[in-house]
């Protein structure tokens, strides 16, 4: 007879926080210089937003959204200083307030693809890349996979260099939706960024400096989503831009936060950085992977092993 | 969330003590229904904490109320189970002022929790007074112990290959100083179900057993060998094997997972003391080598795994399910979360037999009623149900170092089956005796061992 040992005690369940929350904090690269400002406070889920839109003042009477976004590209260093940036690595340290978890993250972008390695210990590596327009992920609860919809499109914008600038490469439109108090007095205006295939995201700009303050969505996950707010603090000047080195990140459940160690721009990054580790089969997102017969009479081009490339 | 547990604002060092105890004790005696009535329960999100009166002054005040702030916030059931949750913050911060020692005031503030009616609520002093709520340390005696019947049964003499001296199917009388049937009234007393009483009679006297690597502890006992004469022994801690693992708040779990062959059949058998992500690979390649070995079906004992990381029953699962599938759903307040599972092409497709027992817990249940609903399990076997404590939940350090398990999240099935509370219930209900272990047998084993040896059954 062969018993295991196990502690009772408060062992229970995390579910799928850990690695959902170390995801949600690859949000954003520049925003704003407010301190704790929490404008989280003032509009706590993209739903909450929403709802609050309906009471909104008259949209005539809102600031056009492409006037604003273009303010906060000046705001935060000139569109000219971020299409300078080719390539950037960011290193940063997280912590979840209260239940003990801390991990690294590091950040590998160039051209628009994107690596991005998580380590959180008891969680373990988490992976997330791009290369063209394929996006893959590689972590302890779902394995290898190729990412496809919202989910991707979130990987994709999360590692822009400047949502403001870039919105138009990942949504098809921005419309200020409100405009809002923040804390300390402070009049927020609202943009909410929608995608073809359903993603939406409300950036908050200081709608006196347009710097951003926060952005919140609901973030998809491969068990489902769940609202996110992010909010920015402590920009620093890196090539010309201002980059948030920290960032709140508040998951309903949880809290945690992001501070940047090391931001480097224009840096080498290896050219095999951004492909799927292989050899090995990856893995059909779920809606397809669900499906076998349908698969079995038309294979999917991301079905097929991917070619061997060096480990990362 | 220092937000929710930091130093607040009903902290009693502002001269306005008697007057929140007055007005706590009045709300408390006048508004003594904290329960509501059906259709009367408001949804408490929007409730404002800093707009209540201060509680009493008393040493456990701002330990209170950041408890119950985190519950009011975080709870998955904004109502809370239609409890008048304002009037019992003021009710049980009127009772601190009047405990005697920490240990009162801890009791109470878990008294509070207990009206919720839920697992997995825990408030844990910094330092337990009491040597049954806590280990002492990271090493434990080699012997597990199990309430069968009224007696608390040594049902493993050994553990981790480390003999503990100590003959199975012993009955423990004290262990460290403590009065074991002492201990099994009290919890008898204060727990309802079977399952429940016998997992808070194990883990107590678990806590006993445990110390520092080395630490003898004293044991008096019944020795079927010496014709149940009363005996003592000294057992030695010793550390666990296995990887030590930390995840947050939930420090140096040492885990092990255990493989092998049952002899002279094409059975696997698979078990591991915890849910902790590291894990994962060694229960991979464990069940490689038992396919390897020409594994045609599989036993999982889940028996005494009281859960951990509920995202790890996901991977899991995938090496058992060709076609996917969910394990069923965790609601939240503000979201839910479907443990979707992707069909694997290369999951284990033999017969599956999960064991269970009153340490089946948590993630252990979730999975075992999840697999359960999905028709991948042909029987679920054990002496007893399961724990029944399955919602999931996180681990908080508060300020002063006091930890908080609380209840964020429901969990049901894909058929809608819950586990919290009844647990779950075997298809096979196997009888255990002492009889049984003192012989050294394991009568639910046997029975999984029986049943997969004999035609699947049509169901």
């Amino acid at each position: 007879m062969t018993r295991l040992h196990s502690r009772a005690g408060l062992v229970g369940r995390l579910s799928s926080l850990s690695l959902g929350l170390s995801l949600a904090l690859l949000v954003g690269a520049c925003a704003d210089s407010s301190g704790t400002d929490a404008a989280a406070k003032a509009e706590s889920s993209a739903d909450a937003s929403a709802d609050k839109a309906a009471d909104a003042p008259p949209k005539e009477a809102m600031p056009a959204a492409e006037e604003l976004l273009a303010a906060s590209v000046d705001a935060l260093g000139g569109a000219a200083n971020f299409e300078a940036i080719r390539s950037y690595y960011v290193e940063s340290q997280m912590n979840v307030d209260g239940l003990g978890l801390s991990g690294t993250a590091q950040t590998w972008w160039a051209g628009g693809d994107f690596y991005v390695e998580t380590d959180m210990p008891g969680v373990g590596l988490v992976r997330l890349g791009s290369q063209g327009d394929k996006i893959w992920s590689d972590d302890p609860i779902n394995g290898m996979r190729m990412i496809t919809g919202i989910e991707a499109e979130q990987a994709a914008w999360s590692t822009s260099r400047c949502l403001a600038l870039d919105w138009k490469r990942y949504f098809d439109s921005a419309e200020t939706t409100a405009l809002v108090d923040g804390e300390g007095g402070r009049r927020l205006a609202e943009i909410t960024f929608k995608s073809a295939g359903g993603d939406e995201v409300i950036l908050r700009l200081d709608a006196a400096t347009k710097m951003p303050v926060s952005q919140s969505f609901k973030q998809a996950n491969p068990l489902g989503s769940m609202p996110v707010t992010v909010t920015f603090d402590d920009f620093r000047e890196v090539a010309g831009t201002q980059v948030a080195y920290k960032q709140f990140v508040d998951a309903s459940l949880t809290k945690m936060s992001s501070v940047t160690n090391k931001f480097e721009v224009n840096v080498e990054v290896p050219s095999d950085k951004f492909a799927p580790p292989g050899p090995q089969t990856i893995r059909l997102p779920d809606e397809a992977a669900q499906a076998p017969d349908k698969l079995k009479g038309k294979p999917d081009e991301a079905a097929k092993p991917v070619a061997s490339q060096p480990a990362k | 969330m220092a937000s929710a547990c930091g130093p607040n604002r009903t902290a009693t060092t502002d001269g306005k003590g008697d007057q929140a105890k007055a007005a706590a004790t009045a709300s408390a005696t006048t508004a003594a229904a904290t329960t509501r009535a059906p259709g009367e329960c408001p949804d408490l999100s929007d409730l404002d904490p800093t707009t209540l009166p201060p509680l009493p002054e008393s040493p456990y005040a701002a330990t209170l109320d950041a408890v119950w702030r985190v519950v009011l916030q975080k709870h998955f059931d904004p109502t809370l189970a239609c409890l008048d949750w304002p009037a019992l913050r003021l009710e049980y911060g009127a009772k601190l002022v009047d405990a005697e020692s920490p240990t009162a005031a801890y009791e109470l503030m878990n008294e509070l929790l207990d009206k919720l009616g839920q697992s997995h609520f825990k408030v844990v002093p910094p330092a337990p007074a009491d040597a049954t709520e806590a280990p002492r340390g990271g090493a434990l005696a080699p012997l597990a112990a199990r309430l069968i019947g009224d007696e608390v049964v040594v049902v493993d003499a050994a553990v981790g290959g480390v003999d503990s001296g100590v003959p199975q199917g012993a009955v423990l009388l004290e262990v460290a100083g403590e009065s074991v049937p002492e201990l099994v009234a009290r919890i008898k007393a204060r727990s309802e179900r079977p399952s429940e009483r016998a997992f808070e009679v194990s883990r107590a006297v678990e806590n006993l057993l445990s110390g520092d690597e080395g630490d003898a502890i004293a044991l008096r006992l019944r020795d079927p060998k010496a014709a149940d004469a009363e005996v003592t022994r000294e057992v030695r801690c010793v550390t666990p094997a296995g990887e030590v693992v930390s995840l947050g708040n939930l420090r140096d779990i040492p885990t092990v997972v255990d493989g092998r062959m049952i002899e002279g059949t094409k059975i696997g058998y698979l078990a591991f003391n915890y849910w902790m992500l590291p894990m994962l690979k060694q229960v991979e390649s464990t069940l490689g080598e038992l396919r390897e070995a020409g594994m045609e079906s599989l036993i999982l004992d889940l028996r005494g795994n009281p859960g951990g990381v509920g995202a790890m029953s996901v991977p899991l699962a995938r090496m058992l399910l060709t076609e996917g599938g969910s394990l069923g759903t965790l609601k939240f307040r503000d979201f839910k979360q479907d443990f979707n599972v992707a069909g694997n092409p290369d999951a284990f497709t033999g017969r599956l037999v999960i064991l269970v027992d009153e340490g089946t817990a948590s993630t252990s249940e979730i999975f075992a009623t999840g697999m359960r609903d999905l028709g991948r399990v042909e029987a679920v076997v054990g002496g007893r149900a399961s724990a029944g404590a399955a919602l999931p939940s996180l681990i908080e350090r508060l300020d002063g170092g006091v930890i908080l398990q609380y209840v964020v999240g429901d969990y049901h099935s894909s058929k809608g089956s819950v586990a919290e509370g009844d647990g779950v219930r075997p298809d096979l209900l196997v009888e255990e005796t002492r009889d049984d272990f003192i012989a050294g047998r394991d009568p639910v084993l046997a029975a999984a061992i029986e049943a997969l040896s004999s035609a699947p059954s049509k169901n």
